[in-house]
């Protein structure tokens, strides 16, 4: 983990900020957030449903379309800030050196085109010169028999359509590939053999993951680094096992609570209370303050930037160093 | 004294029977197009009971046959073959509509998705107050609203007055899912059917639904069949646990004892495939791709066996029937062995 600070830095994002024009008042759904990913490192980002986690994906990958649209900050891809580029620039970046695998492999292939026709559309549209084999190497990588290019989506099982959809994001061995909860509609086997198979050939390619779930086991295992987010914030960052050992922020804590654990004793849980705020008219102060265990007088009144603490960072005043809090 | 001795038999047959009870469960479907003869085996003799305020899990992957099981108690399906025994009746003898009312009224359904089972055009109230005066017309109006007042109560909805006057958009997932438990509750249900409840929400919330599920049990002595892909939810709440697999209960027991000693080869696998942060991660399952079998007009023989790493000639002819492993404990497999 280590090695990986010090390597190349892949991706960097500034003060990224997405909102959504509802009319009257915009919708901030990712708020000022920093990210760092470097080569071939695997960065899980983990929140409920509204929190800005695919949003957030969208806007790294340039394709947020209105009323979404990037107002402030900057996403820095080896050294070419992705948010100034134009489409046509995108273009030869998209698929080569960054790709994306959606959420529902369901929806996201063409039902009345063969698998085999929808690599080769890639191929034309992005670089001819991988030759006519690339689709079959790649299926073979991710364990699909190339007889099943000729086969339709229909024809395939959830997981193989995942698989098939992860080939194709690595059919010019990009740099990085943005996964959008890939395993969501798969079963706990499926889910768990198709983990294990992206790790493997991350560790083969060598190309960086950003990997978005809202469930946080499942990245516990896999994920180098983790980010946490509430309410368009990031609220936590770290280590991945510091942060699955230490939460710092209380809804990380909060979220490692409300999972039962199937060995070691059975233990009461009491999960979080409420549910996550309205990002038209977010709380006061802390967003998480309303449903959090540890808010004292000041949570609503200081809205908590993200502070050091241990190796990562938390948004929470609990982590105020002290002379932030005298100087308050 | 021998009228008095038969009485007293007879008492405590009723005592013992269970709430519910399934017996050779089966239900086909027809698949394919035009003429086709192919029959679909979601459910294939499946026998299990539902005591008295009991929780019992019934957990397998998508396609194993656990939601057209629940379809099948909440008389949604016919069965093909088999019959349900509810409080020792068999459902096939309900001729009347008042008898089919009472059993709807006793043992309701709560659905997966909060967002699709309340009608968006009526206030919240609206559901609650048509089943009880559905299923409990001897109740006056104001005692409908009274008790309608004390189901939402009941669910941890307070006040309940004012959330029944909501619409559904104006309440979160989780809200919406505890509304579907209060209508569930309104008509003083025996057994609630609860078809993934906690799928579609939030991990942040759901702990609480289960919470509220074991409350429930207790307070209004209702028993739960509680249907989950998620094994770890189903240890939290569930007294007992059935493992489906292609149509076929593989593995019963009470809930600890399957986990802590799984008999059956696919229990094995799919405790090795749950993620758990507070564990090491298991290895020995990777090459699994976890693909279920579609269970087209099957040949005899154990529906796991193209995956089973222990599986011996036998498999391949006998289809394996549920035998007793252990105390409660029952598994469906050639190869696995009793306790000692």
């Amino acid at each position: 983990m280590h090695g990986n600070t010090e390597s190349r830095q892949l991706l960097e994002v500034r003060d990224l900020t997405v909102s959504y024009d509802t009319g009257d008042r915009p919708v901030v759904a990712v708020d000022q957030v920093d990210l760092d990913v470097h080569a071939g490192e695997f960065v899980g980002i983990v929140g409920e449903s509204g929190c800005g986690k695919s949003t957030l994906l969208f806007a790294i990958a340039q394709l947020l379309s209105s009323p979404a649209a990037i107002t402030g900050g900057s996403v820095t891809f080896q050294g070419q800030n992705l948010v100034t580029m134009t489409e046509k620039q995108l273009s030869a970046l998209r698929w080569r050196d960054f790709s994306v695998v959606m959420q529902s492999a369901m929806n996201a292939l063409n039902p009345v085109t063969s698998i085999g026709a929808q690599f080769h559309d890639a191929i034309m549209a992005h670089d001819e010169t991988v030759g006519d084999n690339r689709p079959a190497e790649v299926l073979r990588l991710v364990g699909i028999d190339p007889i099943h290019l000729r086969s339709y989506p229909h024809q395939l099982s959830g997981g193989m359509r995942q698989r098939a959809m992860i080939a194709m994001a690595l059919l010019f061995t990009p740099d990085l590939i943005i996964m959008d909860e890939p395993t969501s509609a798969l079963d706990v086997v499926a889910q768990r053999s198709l983990m294990v198979q992206i790790k493997e050939l991350q560790k083969q390619l060598g190309f960086a993951v950003i990997f978005v779930t809202h469930d946080m086991s499942l990245v516990s295992h896999f994920s180098d680094k983790l980010v946490v987010m509430y309410a368009g914030q990031v609220v936590e960052f770290g280590d991945t096992r510091a942060v699955f050992d230490a939460p710092q922020h209380p809804y990380s804590a909060g979220l490692l609570d409300a999972f039962p654990s199937i060995r070691g004793p059975k233990v009461p849980l009491t999960g979080i209370p409420g549910s996550p705020p309205n990002l038209a008219d977010p709380p006061p102060g802390c967003r998480f303050q309303p449903r959090c265990p540890k808010a004292f007088e000041d949570c609503p009144k200081i809205a908590p930037e993200l502070y050091n603490v241990g190796g990562g960072q938390a948004r929470c005043l609990l982590h105020v160093p002290d002379l932030v809090r005298e100087a308050q | 004294m021998t009228t008095a001795g038969i009485s007293q038999v007879e008492t405590e047959s009723t005592a013992a029977a269970p709430l519910l009870e399934a017996k050779g469960l089966t239900r086909h479907f027809r698949v394919g197009r035009g003429f086709s003869r192919q029959l679909l085996h979601a459910v294939d003799d499946v026998n299990f009971s539902i005591g008295r305020q009991e929780i019992v899990a019934l957990a397998g992957e998508s396609g194993s046959g656990k939601s057209t099981i629940a379809r099948l108690l909440a008389g949604v399906y016919r069965p093909t073959g088999g019959e349900i025994f509810y409080q020792g009746r068999a459902m096939s003898t309900y001729r009347s509509r008042k008898d089919q009312l009472s059993y709807r009224g006793d043992v309701p359904m709560v659905f997966q998705d909060p967002f699709s089972s309340l009608n968006p055009a009526f206030r919240v109230s609206h559901g609650v107050l048509r089943s009880l005066k559905l299923h409990r017309p001897s109740l006056s109006r104001a005692q409908r609203f009274e008790e309608a007042e004390r189901v939402i109560e009941a669910v941890g909805l307070s006040p309940a007055g004012d959330i029944m006057q909501r619409y559904p958009y104006e309440l979160s997932g989780g809200q919406r899912q505890r509304i579907g438990f209060a209508q569930a509750l309104a008509h003083k249900p025996k057994l609630i059917l609860a078809d993934e409840p906690v799928s579609m929400l939030d991990v942040s919330i759901r702990i609480g639904l289960l919470n509220l599920m074991a409350e429930l049990r207790s307070s209004e002595g209702v028993s739960f069949l509680y249907i989950t892909h998620d094994i770890a939810s189903a240890r939290y709440v569930a007294d007992r646990l059935m493992i489906m697999y292609a149509g076929h209960v593989v593995e019963t027991g009470p809930t600890e004892s399957v986990l802590q000693n799984p008999k059956h080869p696919y229990t094995d696998l799919l405790l090795g495939a749950v993620p758990d942060p507070r564990a090491p991660l298991t290895t020995g399952i990777e090459g699994d791709t976890g693909e279920p079998p579609k269970v087209i007009d099957p040949t005899p023989g154990c529906r796991f066996r193209w995956r089973c790493p222990l599986a011996v000639d036998r498999c391949h002819v006998e289809t394996p029937v549920l035998r007793t492993l252990g105390k409660n404990h029952q598994a469906a497999c050639h190869v696995a062995t009793p306790d000692t």
